[in-house]
């Protein structure tokens, strides 16, 4: 019977440390297929504990508990030492190769965090598997999978955000790796600090300055409206070249992808290497001189006159209005 | 040391032929090259036509070789974007890397249009060596370098994971995949001048690196990987969701509402319960 298989990737690189919510999510569609195909599901949870190896068998408890809650079939721990700084293939991958080549699972689903994006691609490419980034997998009358070419596995990446989580009763059979491979030294974590964008990460509100932002004067304009709605303020990349906005709030598919629910777009034509980094289908409110902005063809509001000009007549007609989305 | 390019999508070439994580790429890579001496060779896979313009760019921007290597015929079995798209990519590139030899090769994180960010990690693992994805800077390790004493070189690479910045020491060989930065634009600035502003070369001029190309029948890659590409169905039925292609049903309709004032949209949105 084939298997599925999910990372669960886990929330800091701490003793003991729970799930990722986005990887309760993964675990939470490949419920909806194994219960649809009849296949067991497994999920891979690397489990930090101290450099001495030993476990906290509560904290250990606890996670088995929580995964069987959340659909998993069986649960294999995968215990490795903390301090090994973020999950990625340097620090995780031998292990969950090894998961994989002992549960030979027919799908693989990952979130498609920083960590799932690094991993995939790799335990795909050693296994020779079909790779796929946020596929719809679907089941078909027969209650087969409609995937590809089923003569090999398929591993995918989900979305963050969009699917749920499982939530039942059951509980979970415990496998019990070996201590994970020694991995290769060649990358050595050293440390970790601040990334001084992270709020954008997870903004729900984000006023964002394009390329059609010419000063500092004005790029601090677009900064007001984005306190004013109490939002996170983000830049193109083409802004940040010009060295108006600093690197780290660039929003572009090559630098930070983001996922609000209000996005707030100030003379930025709406390119795709801007807009293809904005998921999760947010309300769109656009701010350009050019009525003929290609942005006005995806917004959902739109506003045409000149930031200098819109910016403060906006503010005062927000008279400190909030974003819905900024409580939601 | 190597670094791979790749012509982007043309509708992504208004912010010229590479995309931002490639700038990043190149820059970076010319500037360890600098530090570290050596050989710089950019590495494209795909026609003359296409990718010819991203090596010269390469070039003019102070790599010192270019190889392109000549799918002609595959370049549908060879997006990544199909299934195994990636593997027949990555098989190919690692390839021509291993005939190169190398032991630092940076590339794009993610490309500018389809951003999946697969081929990097795939590449590092068919030439068995370490990868670091997301990599913001790469720095030589000279105090590192110096204590160790063994000629053994290794670099600082700074990461942007999990809403944190990670400091890694990487030892080489390693495949550090590079996020574009605003940092890239010097070395973007340069590797695009080259692309749009072509130099009249000489007739002479036999100095200036060339153009080098490698048909696959010189790699040793097993044929029938490439070649189910074009049977292949797309596995990709769904893509995701992009702002820029978004249905009618998606997108509130397909224009948007537009409004007359400040005042006006702000009453629109209060109406709408997007403002409280």
């Amino acid at each position: 019977m084939a298997s599925i298989l999910v990372y669960i990737e886990p929330a800091a690189d701490a003793a003991g440390a729970g799930p990722l919510p986005s990887s309760l999510e993964a675990l939470g569609e490949a419920r909806r297929i194994a219960t649809a195909l009849g296949a067991p599901l497994y999920a891979a949870a690397p489990f930090l504990g101290p450099a001495s190896g030993e476990t906290d068998p509560d904290a250990e408890h606890k996670l088995v508990e929580l995964l069987g809650r959340c659909g998993a079939d069986r649960v294999v721990l995968m215990p490795m030492p903390m301090g090994t700084g973020p999950a990625m293939w340097a620090s995780h991958g031998e292990a969950l190769h090894a998961v994989y080549e002992r549960v030979q699972p027919r799908l693989v689903l990952l979130s498609a965090t920083r960590a799932g994006c690094d991993l995939a691609p790799r335990l795909a490419a050693r296994a020779r598997a079909q790779l796929m980034a946020e596929p719809r997998l679907q089941t078909d009358a027969d209650g087969a999978l409609a995937l590809g070419d089923l003569e090999r596995p398929v591993i995918a990446t989900l979305r963050p955000g969009a699917h749920q989580p499982a939530r039942g009763e059951d509980e979970a059979e415990v496998l019990l790796m070996q201590s994970a491979p020694a991995q290769p030294r060649n990358v050595e974590y050293l440390s970790s600090s601040e990334d001084p964008g992270a709020a954008l990460d997870t903004a729900r509100v984000i006023v964002v300055a394009g390329a059609g932002v010419r000063t500092a004067e004005g790029y601090a304009l677009v900064g007001e409206l984005a306190a004013a709605l109490g939002a996170e303020l983000g830049a193109t990349h083409d802004l940040c070249a010009r060295g108006l906005a600093p690197a780290h709030r660039v929003i572009d598919v090559g630098a930070r992808r983001v996922a609000p629910a209000l996005y707030i777009v100030c003379a930025a034509s709406g390119s795709r290497t801007h807009l293809d980094a904005v998921s999760g289908n947010p309300d769109i409110i656009a701010i350009n001189s050019d009525p003929e902005a290609p942005v006005f063809q995806v917004a959902r509001y739109g506003i045409v006159g000149p930031i200098e000009d819109v910016i403060p007549a906006l503010i005062e007609a927000l008279a400190g209005r909030l974003p819905a989305a900024v409580s939601s | 040391m190597v670094v791979l390019v790749r012509r982007v999508a043309a509708e992504h070439e208004g912010h010229g032929l590479l995309g931002h994580c490639e700038q990043a790429a190149l820059a970076a890579a010319l500037r360890l090259r600098d530090q570290l001496g050596g050989t710089l060779t950019a590495v494209a896979l795909g026609t003359a036509g296409h990718e010819e313009p991203v090596l010269q760019a390469a070039l003019d921007a102070g790599c010192d070789r270019a190889l392109r290597v000549d799918a002609p015929g595959q370049t549908s079995s060879l997006r990544p974007g199909r299934s195994l798209g990636y593997l027949a990519v990555a098989t190919v590139l690692s390839a021509a890397v291993r005939r190169l030899g190398c032991d630092l090769l940076l590339c794009g994180d993610r490309g500018q249009d389809q951003g999946h960010g697969v081929i990097g990690p795939a590449v590092a693992e068919l030439l068995g060596m370490p990868h670091l994805t997301g990599v913001l800077d790469a720095r030589l390790d000279e105090a590192w370098i110096a204590a160790k004493g063994t000629g053994e070189l290794a670099l600082t690479a700074q990461q942007r994971s999990s809403g944190r910045l990670h400091r890694f020491r990487c030892r080489l060989p390693v495949v550090l995949c590079m996020l574009g930065a605003a940092q890239s634009a010097a070395g973007g600035a340069l590797a695009n001048r080259g692309a749009q502003e072509p130099r009249a070369r000489a007739a002479a001029d036999t100095a200036r690196p060339r153009i080098e190309e490698l048909g696959l029948g010189a790699l040793d890659v097993d044929p029938g990987l490439l070649g189910s590409g074009a049977s292949e169905p797309d596995a990709e039925p769904a893509q995701r969701a992009q702002l820029a292609q978004r249905s009618a049903a998606d997108s509130h309709g397909s224009q948007a509402v537009m409004a007359t004032s400040p005042a006006d949209l702000v009453t629109r949105l209060v109406a709408d319960h997007v403002l409280r």
